[in-house]
Order: C-alpha cells, then sequence, then structure tokens
C-alpha cells in the first residue's frame, strides 16, 4: 500500500466517518439563494469586528504566553529530524505522453497474418498530425475475423505497417473488439462486446486488457482520467454494470463502481476533467460525473421505452444531447433533444428525416452536434437542433470519432478517412489511407 | 419575466453551477478544520459568498475550483477565529477497524494528518481524494501550480517519516 493509498484511505475513513448530512447539498445552495445582498456588508462589519476583537485577545495572550500550539509546533519537525529518515523521493509517477507532430511512425511489429476484405471499422484521432485505425478483415479460413492496428503521425500521408490486435475472433460476436481509443500516444485499447485489449507501447504490441468481463460496453477518457464500463459477471449470473477508473492511463485500474441495476449502459462519453456520462437502453437514462467520481447524477433520457436506440452526446457533461430513433429494430434517428442543465429543461430540436442507421452522434462545444448516419452525409446543427446542415458532398458514414483537440475523423461506407479540424463543420478525405 | 421567475431561474442555475461541489466543499472543510459542525457552517457561508459573488465567475467550467476555493478561504477564517481549539481534532483519535497492522498504519496517517497545517491537509485532499490535478490544487488554494506541487510533496513527505517510526517499533 502506498503513502497516497493511505491517504486516500484515510480521507475515506473520514468520510465515513463524517458523512455528509442527508439533504445537505438542496438545505445549502436553498439558503444561499435566500440570501439578501443586503446582509452581505452587516456580515463583512461583523467579520471586521470579530477580527479586531480576535487580534486584541490574541496580542492579550501572546503577553500571557498562551499560544501553546505555536510552541508546540516545531516538536513536530523536530521529531522528524531526529529520526534521520532521508527525505523520500518523490514516487516515480508516469505521465502522459505527448503525441509530437512530425515524429516518425511506430516501428512496425510482427507482420500481420493474411486476412482478406481488410477495412477501416473505426478510428481515434488525436490532432492535425496523429491517429489512429483500426482495421479488420475475415481469415482466409473463414469463420474468423483478424483485426490490425495502424498510426499515422502525419496527418494521414503515411501509415504504419499494420500490426495484428490480440487473436482473431469468430464472426458474428457483435461488436466485438471493433473500437478504438488511446488514452495518450503510449496507451490504447480495442474493446468491444467480449474482447479487450491494450498497448502501452503505442500499438506496437497488444495484450489482453485483463478486464476478466463478459461484455466491454466503452473505454473512453484520457491518461490521468480512463474509465471502462463492463459487466463484470459471467453469464447467467445477473449483477449490476461496473464502471472502473483509472489514473495511469489504464496501466492499473484502482476504482470500480456498480451502475444502477436499471441502467442497460450503451455508450459511454468522457468529458473533460474527469467526467463520464454513461447512457442506458430504452429510454436513455443517462448516468453523469464532472468531477471523476466523486458525485453521479441520474439524467432521465427522453426517448420512448421501444426506441431502437437512444444517442447521447455531450462536450462538458452539463449541455446534453439525445438522439432518439424509431421503435425496435428501427435504429435510424427520429427526434433530438437538448438539454443546457443536465436535464433540468429539456428542448426538442427539428425532427430528423428519416435517415439511414446506426447514427453517430458527438458534441464538440456546448450547443452544437455533428450527426453522421450510414446514408446522409454528416449534418451538423449549431442552435440546439433546431436545423441541420449537410456539410459533406459524400454520404453514408459507419464511424464518426471526436477528439478533445477538435480534431474529428469518419470513416465513409467505402472505408475511407475523413478528417475535420473544425469541430465537424468542414471535412475533407485524408491523402492516403490505412491498409 | 417576473421577479420571482427570475430568483427561482438564479436559484436553479446557482444549484446546477455550485450544488455538485457542495459535496466536496464539505469534505476540503471537514479535512480542514477537522470538526463536522464547523465543516457544515464554513460550507454554508462559502456558498452565501458564492451566491453573492455569482457573477465574477467567468468560465461556469472553473465552477468547482472557484467554490472549493471560497470554501477553503472560509474555512481559514474558521480556524483563525477558534484558534484556540486547534489542537482539538475529534477525528483523529477515531478508532478503525480491520487487521491490526492497517489500524496502526491508519492511527498513524490520522495522526500525522493531525499535526498537519489546515492548508497542507486541504492539498493532500484535493490531490488524493478528489483528485484534482496539480494546477487545479493551487487554483483551491490560491497558490501556483509550482507552490502546491511543493506543499503537496512537503505535506506527504510530513506524514511519511511518522510512518517509517511506527515500523521501526
Amino acid at each position: 500500500m502506498t503513502l497516497r493509498d493511505d491517504i486516500r484511505s484515510h480521507f475515506e475513513q473520514q468520510a465515513i466517518q463524517s458523512p455528509t448530512p442527508a439533504g445537505f447539498r438542496a438545505a445549502v445552495t436553498a439558503r444561499a439563494a435566500q440570501a439578501h445582498p443586503g446582509q452581505r456588508r452587516s456580515v463583512q462589519w461583523a467579520g471586521a469586528i470579530a477580527a479586531m476583537l480576535a487580534v486584541a485577545i490574541v496580542v492579550g495572550l501572546l503577553a500571557a504566553g498562551g499560544l501553546r500550539h505555536s510552541r508546540s509546533a516545531p516538536a513536530v519537525s523536530g521529531s522528524n529530524a531526529r529520526l534521520g529518515t532521508p527525505s523520500p523521493n518523490p514516487s516515480p509517477t508516469p505521465t502522459p505522453v505527448a503525441c509530437t507532430p512530425g515524429t516518425p511512425s511506430s516501428t512496425p511489429g510482427p507482420p500481420a497474418a493474411p486476412a482478406s476484405g481488410v477495412s477501416v471499422v473505426e478510428v481515434d484521432p488525436v490532432d492535425s498530425s496523429t491517429g489512429y485505425a483500426l482495421m479488420a478483415g475475415t481469415l482466409a479460413s473463414g469463420g474468423w475475423r483478424e483485426f490490425l492496428f495502424s498510426a499515422t503521425r502525419d496527418g494521414g500521408a503515411t501509415w504504419s505497417t499494420p500490426v495484428q490486435v490480440g487473436t482473431p475472433l469468430p464472426q458474428g460476436m457483435g461488436d466485438s473488439g471493433e473500437h478504438i481509443h488511446f488514452a495518450d500516444c503510449n496507451d490504447g485499447f480495442v474493446y468491444g462486446n467480449t474482447a479487450a485489449y491494450v498497448t502501452h507501447d503505442g500499438g506496437q504490441t497488444w495484450q489482453d486488457a485483463g478486464f476478466n468481463a463478459l461484455e466491454v460496453i466503452g473505454v473512453v477518457g484520457d491518461y490521468s482520467w480512463t474509465w471502462a464500463v463492463l459487466y463484470p459477471c459471467a453469464k447467467g449470473i445477473v449483477c449490476p454494470y461496473q464502471v472502473r477508473r483509472s489514473n495511469d492511463g489504464g496501466r492499473t485500474w484502482n476504482e470500480t463502481l456498480p451502475l444502477p441495476g436499471q441502467l442497460q449502459p450503451v455508450q459511454v462519453v468522457a468529458t473533460p476533467y474527469g467526467g463520464v456520462l454513461i447512457s442506458g437502453n430504452g429510454t436513455g437514462d443517462m448516468y453523469v460525473t464532472a468531477d471523476g467520481g466523486v458525485i453521479w447524477t441520474t439524467v432521465a433520457g427522453r426517448c420512448s421505452p421501444d426506441s431502437g436506440m437512444a444517442y447521447v452526446a455531450t462536450a462538458d457533461g452539463f449541455a446534453l444531447w439525445e438522439m432518439c430513433s424509431g421503435a425496435f429494430p428501427d435504429f435510424a434517428p427520429r427526434s433530438v433533444y437538448y438539454t443546457k442543465n443536465q436535464g433540468s429543461i429539456w428542448a426538442q430540436g427539428t425532427a430528423v428525416a428519416a435517415a439511414g442507421s446506426p447514427a453517430q452522434l458527438v458534441s464538440p462545444t456546448s450547443g452544437k452536434a455533428v450527426l453522421a448516419t450510414s446514408s446522409t452525409p454528416i449534418e451538423v446543427s449549431v442552435d440546439q437542433g433546431r436545423s441541420w446542415t449537410p456539410v459533406t458532398q459524400a454520404a453514408g458514414f459507419s464511424a464518426l470519432v471526436l477528439a478533445p483537440s477538435g480534431y474529428a475523423w469518419a470513416v465513409s461506407a467505402s472505408g475511407a478517412i475523413w478528417a475535420s479540424a473544425d469541430g465537424g463543420s468542414t471535412w475533407t478525405e485524408l491523402p492516403a489511407q490505412p491498409g | 419575466m417576473p421577479l420571482t421567475s427570475r430568483v427561482a431561474a438564479a436559484s436553479s442555475s446557482f444549484d446546477q453551477l455550485v450544488g455538485p461541489w457542495i459535496e466536496p466543499g464539505y469534505r476540503l472543510a471537514v479535512a480542514m478544520l477537522a470538526d463536522p459542525d464547523e465543516a457544515q457552517d464554513a460550507v454554508q457561508e462559502a456558498a452565501i459568498n458564492a451566491w453573492r459573488s455569482l457573477d465574477r465567475l467567468r468560465e461556469p467550467e472553473q465552477a468547482r475550483t472557484w467554490f472549493l476555493s471560497i470554501v477553503a478561504n472560509r474555512c481559514r477564517s474558521i480556524a483563525r477565529r477558534h484558534w484556540w481549539t486547534r489542537g482539538r481534532n475529534p477525528l483523529v483519535a477515531s478508532a478503525t477497524s480491520g487487521p491490526e497492522d492497517q489500524i496502526v498504519r491508519a492511527t498513524d496517517i490520522a495522526r500525522g494528518m493531525g499535526r498537519l497545517a489546515p492548508d497542507d491537509r486541504a492539498a493532500l485532499l484535493l490531490r488524493f481524494y478528489l483528485d484534482l490535478p496539480v494546477a487545479h490544487v493551487g487554483r483551491a488554494l490560491g497558490i501556483s501550480e509550482a507552490a502546491a506541487r511543493s506543499r503537496i510533496y512537503r505535506a506527504a513527505d510530513r506524514l511519511r517519516p511518522a510512518l517509517t517510526e511506527d515500523d521501526v517499533r
């Protein structure tokens, strides 16, 4: 157990011994909001008088030699000095790796086994130069899908030699292994459904992520705040889905949290400063934290219970978008809702015309959203969903991923990667494609 | 808009903005003051101050560090007001449960915490319990990032020798 753990444990114990009183938040904010501005001056005067009195008392007690604690303080440091304990070196905390533009591509790993029909299934952009692609192909023996990783560090002009990720997976297992996310330039994940692999060397080698989970819903976030949402129990055993948190790019997972039993998570979105949004199926209820998991807020979704899918997006964890599809199995977006205040007030946007599915929805900034479907151009709304503007000539996209930097990549129906440097408002096809 | 509606809207937005940080603020206050009752008062007074100075919050995304900094200031004021009780720390002596070595270790940490200045305890709580980035710890305590890093290190350093001494025994 490290000193850091001891300190955390101390405060956890303190929180158990002195829990926050029930209803404290509501009482505090309500009383604060009742405070009249006129009280301020009197409070200040009272404070000034109290301060003057305190000064007078201090002076008096100093004269009487009453400040005992001021003498006891040096004794503590004297005690430390007597031990002769050398000053401990700060523990070598690993730090996130910056993605340096223009650096050569990572050394390619072992060559991938031959697979046919290889195409890009998902991407993860970082900035104008760096991005990652996950490809999949069918093995010649048939029935198995092989996953390949490739990176670019020059804005898509060149790509590293594809590296095999994990072992081939049987076909027909949903989205197993079909998602990719990098927490920083070294630490990345390929995951989905029954499989999860991790790299800590920029994608040169991949290992099982060790989640020991039946299902991996999502792995999102940056090096300091990486979140994983999993189903941790064996098949046939009913238990809550679980949230895990890592503060070192997924090297260690130091916290678990069971999700509310009724929430069947389908989407996980990271937000700045350790926030994450987890949304469920059906009505699209959301479970949100903006402070690294200290406080979680449940936001009731706006979709009807028979919706085939509820797509959510957020830029900050407070302004939320929810797009509801028609009744199962219609996954095309039908209606859109927007809230600025975590669901206190929702506004309904313009009904979205019948479009292809599945949809991908991201929000680069509060009030702006970008939508991609399998049969329409990418569309952007900058007025909280009241109107949508097509921004690509091409139509039909299978993936749409937004980086915190505002760079976004989308994968077209033909497997080509498109890039946007302005939060999805304009798009161009990358000069070269992986594989 | 009628005044009542404006007040209701302002109250609602205040709760949205500051409400999520009441609990972390209370934890900060308990850590600094080591007295749950005083901590409640500190958070309440901080919330009132926050309400009155809401217009000074330029960036809503900074609400966390902004409110925590107000709580820390209130705690300092209260600590100064009750400076003669600083030796009292009702939370330190509380018993813990678990294996014996864990109890000893936890007691050592608790004692070490009791010897730290409130601002040092605040720095450790903000960094290691609330997991704030060091820069935000600095903002909440009104010091630079470098000073925050130094304070965290020094505070942790002061806890470690206490453990070492007892480990030797």
